[in-house]
């Protein structure tokens, strides 16, 4: 054994020493996989409904999951992340739900779909969607839909939504937020339905 | 008294002697029991072998074993000096139920303790003293010299696995004791490196242990296992880390490319290529390629042997030379253009890699050169300023006559969208120039004279600027500016939203945004702790969401 030997021993003992344990990371994806939803055919001669946009508040755009721990407090996870960003996945999520609820229209997302007629566009602002330290979670924000046609061509509605949880866990939370995002959905066809006056 | 005294006493009686007195039988068994004594010691003595090594350093007569799998075999009995003095002699006796293991093939080596990065190894000999260690052969032939190896086999030869050749003819190497990787388990390793002089290569020989021998087949693609690797792509910046021993050490993986079935598995000593990159391995082989000289009167820089050569956006060829100066010429010329050798293969065409397609695909090229084919120097990557070389079709560049270099047909260079858009910069600046603003102002005030006769402002500015007027260059002054508004539409139209410039810009804006993104996190954590990268807090419990409580 010479004393270079040692010498690299001893500073690979010195960094393993260093060594921390590795963290699990755990990936959350909000839109439900194809298995778990039925297969949506839609038809080009319905009314369309073109999500023109979802802005989201500025703490949710992060990859982070969020746990709201006071009424002004927020705690972002490191370990908890969504797959893909809520920016990206909530238009999509939302369209599932709203292809779920009502096949009276056509649903539309403007960044990903190109639509020859728009008869119903919406803007929608998420701001909170998130779980609680109270055992919840909760959404809140306001959409504007807007009709082509008729005489009131547009209206805001503000919500606010929230639910219990069953269970620990950001995986429960995240299918009780995926429910939150369905019921935004059946409020914008019920906004819909009073405009188109069904 | 008279009997005794008698002069003639009786004659006495002669009975034969014995010769040999039983008593003799005593020391003759003796012997005999010695003898065979002696025999049977003799004959269940085991085997006198020497063992040539290059030192004796930790061996003792008398004290030193052989062992063989922990069990003790024989002992040293003796150490010499060789008669070239440059190494030693050991005489050892092995255990007569040994003698059958003693072959040519058989190999001893001293185990001693050792700390090196393959691992460590031999610790035990700190107390019970080093040993020498024996692997017995498969030969059949009888041996009782052998040579000691100066360190222990990688491999012992009963060993059950499959010995490969690699080769390479790329900037790496390896060493001996480097591992084997398959989906970062270890399963082998370099056991011998061999430089080759007449081809200049190095040649290894590894060994696959059992059973992961079964996982090489003819498609199996060996490459170079480097420790970290960094890449900054469209979908960020990613970093692949290999086995902590292969950061450590390096090493060779393998794996079968997606898309390849696996056959049977291969013979003994096959030989197979490293790549220099898991990437490289999917590189598919062309064997024909025709060459071309592209002439650059501007900067190649960039521009690097392997750089793509594309055609409506599918690569066709690779940059094969950049470094060619013509003869008698230098860079100090300013008109010199720089060669550049491309090649082209069929193959990357969609023609069958075969002569015929070869063939076919010179007439073409040289048909389409004729057409107005061009070759432009354009950048691959705006953040590494990597350039390609792209063919397109320029329909003012006909060349009725191909031209040639080197016996190499040229093909002509075009104008890249870099160099349209310098030149339509100056020449929007020229334009910008040459206005003639006092003769636009005088026009100008004529227009709002006759619009708005009754405004008596306009009056005013009309009257103020009729001193101006009076000039034959109006007609002139509207020509260049319907010019100037020409090239800025020109200008505009190259960074419409569909154009290649409008998509790299675009594309390289979202590759900085979402890089920025990703280390969004680990700026933080390094902000709140500034040695966290070296020594990693112990991460605290993560808050999760609670059911409620009723």
């Amino acid at each position: 054994m010479n004393l270079r030997s040692l010498g690299i021993f001893l500073l690979l003992a010195g960094i393993a020493g260093c060594a921390s344990e590795p963290v699990a990371v755990h990936y959350y994806a909000l839109v439900p996989s194809l298995s778990a939803m039925d297969e949506v055919v839609q038809r080009a001669d319905k009314p369309t409904l073109v999500i023109e946009r979802v802005e989201l508040a500025k703490y949710l755009q992060q990859p982070g999951m969020v746990i709201q721990t006071g009424s002004n407090q927020l705690l972002v996870s490191k370990n908890n992340l969504w797959a893909e960003s809520l920016e990206l996945a909530l238009p999509k999520a939302l369209v599932r739900e709203l292809q779920r609820q009502s096949d009276d229209y056509s649903y539309y997302l403007k960044t990903l779909d190109w639509v020859s007629q728009t008869d119903y566009r919406l803007r929608l602002r998420i701001d909170s969607l998130q779980a609680t330290a109270q055992g919840e979670v909760i959404t809140s924000g306001r959409f504007q839909l807007i009709s082509e046609h008729g005489s009131s061509p547009q209206v805001f509605v503000d919500f606010n939504f929230q639910r219990d949880l069953d269970q620990d866990g950001f995986e429960h939370s995240v299918e009780q937020i995926q429910i939150l995002v369905g019921e935004i959905a059946g409020a914008i066809i019920k906004s819909t339905d009073n405009m188109a006056g069904l | 008294m008279s009997d005794i005294l008698n002069d003639n006493p009786p004659p006495a009686k002669i009975a034969p002697l014995r010769r040999i007195s039983p008593l003799w039988l005593i020391p003759i068994l003796t012997l005999l029991v010695g003898a065979w004594m002696v025999y049977d010691d003799w004959s269940s003595q085991g085997p006198l072998i020497t063992i040539e090594f290059s030192t004796a350093e930790g061996l003792e007569e008398g004290v030193t074993k052989i062992k063989t799998r922990d069990v003790e075999v024989g002992e040293v009995e003796k150490i010499t000096l060789n008669a070239d003095l440059n190494g030693v002699i050991v005489t050892a006796r092995l255990h007569n139920e040994f003698r059958k293991l003693l072959v040519e093939e058989s190999r001893f080596w001293v185990v001693a303790p050792s700390i090196s990065l393959s691992g460590v190894s031999g610790l035990g000999t700190i107390m019970t003293g080093q040993y020498i260690r024996f692997s017995p052969g498969k030969s059949t032939k009888k041996a009782s010299h052998f040579r000691g190896l100066d360190s222990p086999p990688l491999t012992p030869l009963d060993t059950p696995g499959l010995r490969l050749t690699l080769t390479t003819d790329g900037d790496f190497s390896f060493a001996k004791g480097d591992l084997i990787h398959y989906k970062g388990i270890n399963v082998g390793k370099v056991e011998d490196v061999e430089f080759k002089f007449p081809e200049r290569k190095i040649y290894y020989s590894v060994f696959i242990s059992a059973p992961y021998h079964q996982l090489i087949s003819s498609e199996a693609r060996f490459w170079k296992a480097s420790g970290i690797r960094a890449q900054l792509t469209s979908d960020g910046f990613q970093i692949e880390a290999g086995p902590i021993d292969s950061l450590l050490l390096g090493g060779i993986s393998f794996s079968i490319p997606e898309g390849q079935f696996v056959s049977e598995t291969v013979a003994e000593n096959s030989l197979f290529y490293i790549y220099p990159s898991r990437s490289a391995i999917f590189e598919k082989k062309y064997l024909f390629a025709t060459q071309y000289w592209v002439m650059i009167r501007d900067s190649i820089g960039g521009l690097n042997v392997g750089a793509p050569v594309m055609h409506r956006g599918v690569q066709v060829g690779k940059v094969l030379r950049t470094d060619f100066i013509p003869e008698g010429r230098n860079l100090l010329d300013k008109t010199m253009d720089i060669p550049i050798l491309i090649e082209i293969n069929p193959g990357r065409l969609g023609l069958p890699d075969s002569e015929e397609s070869l063939k076919r695909a010179i007439t073409d090229i040289n048909t389409w050169i004729r057409q107005g084919l061009v070759a432009t120097i354009k950048t691959q990557n705006f953040l590494l300023g990597s350039q390609m070389v792209d063919l397109e079709y320029d329909d003012t560049n006909l060349q009725p006559d191909l031209a040639y270099y080197r016996d190499l047909v040229v093909i002509p260079t075009g104008v890249n969208s870099l160099d349209k858009f310098t030149v339509a910069i100056e020449q929007f600046i020229a334009n910008i120039n040459h206005l003639p603003f006092e003769a636009l102002a005088g026009k100008l005030d004529k227009l709002l004279d006759e619009g708005a006769i009754t405004l008596a402002s306009f009056q005013d500015m009309a009257k103020a600027g009729e001193s101006l007027m009076g000039n034959d260059r109006n007609a002139e002054l509207i020509e260049q500016l319907s010019s100037t508004l020409s090239t800025v539409e020109e200008l505009a139209e190259s960074y419409a939203s569909d154009s290649q410039t409008n998509q790299d810009l675009q594309r390289t804006l979202q590759t900085i945004s979402t890089f920025l993104a990703e280390m969004i996190p680990l700026i933080t954590e390094l902000k709140n702790s500034p040695s966290g990268l070296i020594f990693p807090a112990k991460p605290p419990e993560e808050t999760v969401p609670l059911r409620k409580q009723p």
